[in-house]
């Protein structure tokens, strides 16, 4: 077994460390180590995105990136969404608009979803199928994500939740 | 006349909300993936 290594990185405003063998994936560091099971792995290949998370800013699928290079930063998932109690509009969303059913795929496109709308608070909906092409649902389908990812950028106008600065870290 | 109950009670007319939503949009699903039993082995 190889040399293990500590990782410490800031997941949903909180520090966590662990050490890790340097082969071990991120997301199985989330899933495994930090018991973060929200996460979720579809396919191991990067395709579906069941695995994305916000690290450092930016989307990543947690698949395909091993935990050590993820040492030092900032990564938030969907259990870091809600916020003192409050479902985030996104996740109200998804409920209100039917955008979810087995709800597999629902932590991935909601990171995706958070990510493309701090960059873009007002998308279109082609804006929004481009945002979420990362993403595969496969029971659903995405008419009603797309409702869903519109009905959080609404409310999220509407009562200006828009956080300045986005969790998950500065990019 | 248009037979349908107030939003309060539901029904006819009403879409209905999911149980297991709210569990699915916070990460805290129990899928098989993610359930660890005693002894259990991974293959």
């Amino acid at each position: 077994m190889a040399k293990k290594q500590l990782v410490s990185v800031k997941v949903n405003g909180r520090e966590r460390e662990a050490a890790v063998e340097p082969r071990l994936l991120l997301v199985h560091f989330i899933r495994e180590s930090l018991q973060l099971t929200g996460t979720h792995i579809g396919c191991d290949t990067s395709h579906c995105g069941a695995c994305t998370v916000v690290l450092n800013g930016r989307t990543v699928k947690s698949c395909t990136m091993f935990a050590v290079q993820a040492d030092g930063g900032e990564i938030l998932t969907v259990e870091g969404l809600m916020k003192d109690g409050q479902l985030h509009p996104l996740q109200e969303g998804f409920r209100q608009e039917h955008g979810l059913q087995c709800g597999f795929c629902t932590p991935g496109m909601l990171m995706s979803s958070y990510a493309l709308l701090h960059n873009n608070p007002n998308p279109s909906e082609e804006e929004i199928r481009r945002g979420i092409s990362g993403n595969l649902c496969r029971c659903t389908g995405y008419q009603n994500i797309v409702g869903a990812v519109q009905y959080a950028s609404a409310k999220m106008a509407e009562t200006k939740t828009a956080e300045p600065e986005m969790a998950g870290g500065a990019k | 006349m248009i037979h349908k109950t107030s939003p309060e009670i539901g029904g006819m007319g009403h879409s209905i909300k999911r149980k297991e939503d709210l569990r699915f949009i916070q990460g805290k699903g129990n899928y098989v993936d993610d359930v660890h039993l005693p002894g259990m082995v991974y293959g």
